[in-house]
């Protein structure tokens, strides 16, 4: 049971003057359970690798399979979520129930088991449905109003799901909210977190996509990528603080072992290889 | 001087009304950049509103190099003294292109003609943007938008810049470009008052203020503030990793100077 | 992602036609149409026709484009066409469908009159094709000036219309935005009849719209954080009428005084 990407294509308007190749040969792979971090510069090719991925868009070469079978729009629905950047603009109807039940209704659920499902998804996205369902979802503050979007697609239980930055534009509480939803997700779909910041999520992914102008430039194990961060620099962002930090003190002949992504255990590591210290 | 003196305000004109912020106080002079941090709803986007007018205080007073905001006569001088950008770099762009928009509030002032374009040509200059004047707006990425925010603000020659999250919207590089700028808006004189709910943005500021629920929770250092991590946590802010980093090798007796927190500056520090 | 959006139908270029006043061009593109619509033959539209074809080839705007907006009004000039062809019942036909004929003299009046809309299309287009949206908006609140005397807000209309062309771009990528992110929460839009299509809409418009509203008023502080009172402003970019300008204009009117009395 997984969600395959194969050595995927896509470009823009092809055959007109306005032609833009956002993808090109990229693959990606994901089960239930898991988690898979995609990190690129804006214009990489991830929003586009998203939407391929949730079959909104129909790649010209490669392929994408869904649990074993083709992954096209149809076969998409109702099986991969996806949650868009800004996911909060998506909000409409007159409540936030309403909302969130929108999803599981043109899915062609019963009132009763969307109103259900809305329940449950609210609930894991940390909102109270007796105290937030009947609200207008315009009087929602920011960081509520992104988990009550958030809730619209996890309320048609999907399989997999996809985040374009979740985090984004949210302070500390609201990426912490955001992060322990995501995390509970796992636990019964197989999560794919597009952002463009490292530190948020690479120390909870088993594996990570780095992708520069439409291709691959790191395809691996989380662990593989944080004991060398090179691909970092090679597809034009910046390593998280911690490990840029390690690097450059090994550099300087200060060398702290294995990196790791947690500042205090880092700190330690340097200052025992440095001879600092007790 | 931009001086917030004995503030409050709330949004709703019921007595018992929630306040969006009680009794601040606070001074930023020309070359000095001061941060205002607070989780969302803290009130600092409001603080920011109060400086040029935009909202009034209910009790205090606000005031630019002397003129009050309460001053209708003299509002259209203030907001020349003190420009504002705010966080969603679309929204405060105006006009079809680079150029025309920077050239937006000089023209509101009715300048002769010369006078605007030396305003426009040196703004755009002084954020980067040089080469891009014909650009249409929706053709620029977010940091750049935010750039041509920041220079449609400095077009009009203010001597104060109040930046309301300026970088929350954008990606990393971005948010480094509209970092630098500020820096060196800051070594130019200018005062600066940064809204922003990211500690790493703190760094080089010269004082910190802390909102809470609309009243001031801390007032003075950078550093200070990085040492106090249960107010931080009850405040809902979060240390930045370079920041636990910086702290962390302090504690295990590495000799990292106080101010610096980005590895770069550590690694000079520490292997000069 | 940001596909450039071809906005309406400009096509930059540096001829001499593109660097006319755009206030000239409206000028002679008014008396162009005056002309079309006075003359009472085929001599009179040979004229118009020159006059166009002279032009275009100022202009250098490949055929294919200026004609693209020939599409538009495909289904207007066929049905000009056969309203004045078919007859019923009629002498002496061209030919002969039934009870209903094309007559030889319908036919011509029906060929004159696409033959007119066709240069008007054509002749207007130009217009639109060698003149940037903001240059033309700019020069209309510039013609409109002198209703400033009579207390039109000609400046706040002015710039209404130049917020309105600067976020339209904008505004569209944003629809897009919703309208494949409620496809990705199940919704359809191209399923029913016209209600059913019609309500799928209100989970693209309703958050377009609230979105707008907040845009606004986060606009309208920024604007008056940069003093916009709507008065009392001046202009950076404020072209003058250049002596070229005029003579084209003249020389055009001219011309066209005289066709439309020729013919």
């Amino acid at each position: 049971m997984a969600l395959t990407l194969d050595g995927l294509g896509y470009t823009y308007a092809p055959r007109t003057e306005f032609a833009q190749c956002a993808l090109e040969g990229v693959s990606l792979s994901v089960e239930v359970g898991e988690m898979v971090l995609v990190l690129g510069a804006t214009g990489s090719g991830k929003s586009t690798l998203l939407r391929a991925a949730a079959g909104l868009i129909e790649a010209q070469s490669g392929s994408a399979m869904l649990d074993g079978s083709q992954l096209t729009r149809s076969s998409a629905r109702g099986v991969v979520g996806l949650v868009f950047q800004d996911a909060e603009s998506q909000l409409f109807a007159e409540t936030v129930m309403a909302d969130v039940e929108f999803g599981p209704r043109n899915l062609g659920a019963s009132a009763a088991h969307a109103s259900e499902s809305a329940r449950e998804a609210l609930l894991a996205v940390g909102l109270d449905p007796d105290r937030h369902g009947a609200r207008s979802p315009f009087t929602l503050s920011g960081g509520e109003a992104r988990r009550a979007a958030i809730a619209g697609v996890l309320a048609m239980r999907p399989r997999y799901l996809m985040l374009d930055e979740p985090t984004a534009g949210l302070d500390a509480r609201g990426r912490a909210s955001i992060r322990a939803t995501v995390r509970d997700a796992r636990a019964h779909a197989g999560v794919v977190v597009v952002s463009h910041s490292a530190e948020e999520f690479l120390g909870e992914a088993e594996r990570v996509v780095v992708l520069s102008r439409g291709t691959v430039a790191y395809l691996g194990s989380a662990t593989d990528l944080i004991a060398d961060p090179t691909p970092f620099a090679a597809a034009g962002l910046i390593a998280p603080d911690v490990l840029r930090f390690q690097m450059l003190a090994r550099q300087h002949g200060c060398d702290p072992g294995a990196f790791c992504l947690d500042p205090v255990q880092a700190a330690r590591n340097v200052a025992a290889a440095g001879g600092w210290g007790s | 001087m931009l001086t917030f003196s004995d503030i409050s305000f709330s949004y709703r004109d019921s007595p018992g009304a929630d306040m969006a912020l009680s009794d601040v106080d606070l001074a930023i002079a020309p070359g000095e950049e001061v941060a205002v941090l607070g989780a969302n709803g803290s009130g600092k986007s409001t603080l920011a509103r109060l400086a040029n007018g935009i909202l009034l205080p209910r009790t205090g007073a606000v005031a630019v190099d002397g003129i009050d905001t309460r001053d209708e006569q003299r509002i259209r001088e203030l907001r020349g003294l003190v420009g504002i950008v705010f966080q969603h770099p679309d929204d405060q762009i105006v006009a079809t292109s680079v150029e025309d928009d920077v050239a937006f509030g000089p023209e509101n002032l009715g300048l002769e003609r010369d006078d605007i374009r030396r305003r426009v040509d040196d703004a755009i200059a002084a954020v980067g943007l040089t080469g891009l004047e014909r650009r249409e707006p929706h053709l620029l990425s977010g940091g750049q938008k935010q750039r041509l925010a920041i220079a449609g603000a400095l077009a009009m020659g203010p001597r104060y810049l109040v930046l309301d999250e300026p970088t929350s919207m954008l990606d990393p590089a971005g948010r480094r470009g509209v970092l630098a700028i500020i820096a060196r808006l800051k070594g130019g004189g200018h005062g600066i008052l940064h809204v922003t709910h990211d500690l790493a943005d703190v760094a080089t500021a010269d004082r910190a203020v802390v909102l809470d629920a609309g009243r001031v929770a801390y007032s003075g250092t950078p550093e200070g503030l990085f040492s106090q991590s249960s107010l931080l946590e009850s405040c809902g802010l979060e240390l930045p990793p370079s920041v636990r980093l910086a702290s962390a090798l302090r504690e295990f007796g590495v000799p990292v100077p106080r101010r610096h927190v980005i590895p770069e500056t550590l690694v000079e520090a520490l292997w000069p | 992602m940001t596909v450039p959006v071809p906005f309406g139908q400009f096509v930059p270029g540096g001829s001499p036609v593109h660097r006319l006043d755009p206030r000239a061009k409206l000028g002679l593109v008014a008396a162009y149409t005056i002309l079309l619509f006075s003359v009472s033959g085929w001599t009179g539209l040979v004229a118009a026709a020159l006059l166009v074809a002279l032009a275009l080839g100022l202009s250098r705007v490949p055929l294919a484009i200026a004609l693209r907006g020939l599409r538009a009004v495909a289904l207007l000039l066929a049905f000009t066409l056969l309203a004045n062809s078919l007859r019923w019942q009629p002498v002496g036909p061209l030919l002969r469908m039934g009870p209903v004929g094309v007559d030889a003299a319908g036919l011509a009046t029906g060929l004159f009159f696409v033959t007119r809309i066709v240069l008007l299309v054509v002749g207007t287009s130009l217009l639109t094709l060698t003149t940037s949206p903001v240059a033309l908006t700019d020069a209309l609140s510039r013609i409109m000036a002198p209703l400033r005397a009579v207390h039109v807000p000609v400046d706040d209309i002015a710039t209404m219309f130049s917020i309105a062309l600067r976020f339209i771009p904008t505004t569209a990528e944003e629809a897009e935005k919703i309208v494949v992110a409620q496809t990705a929460r199940g919704a359809v839009f191209d399923q029913g009849g016209p209600i059913r299509r019609a309500k799928a809409w209100v989970p693209v418009l309703v958050p377009l719209f609230v979105n707008l509203f907040r845009r606004a008023d986060d606009l309208a502080v920024a604007m008056e954080s940069r003093c916009y009172t709507g008065v009392g402003r001046t202009r950076l970019h404020a072209p003058r009428m250049r002596s070229t300008d005029w003579i084209v204009l003249a020389a055009g009117v001219t011309a066209v005084a005289v066709a439309a009395i020729l013919f």
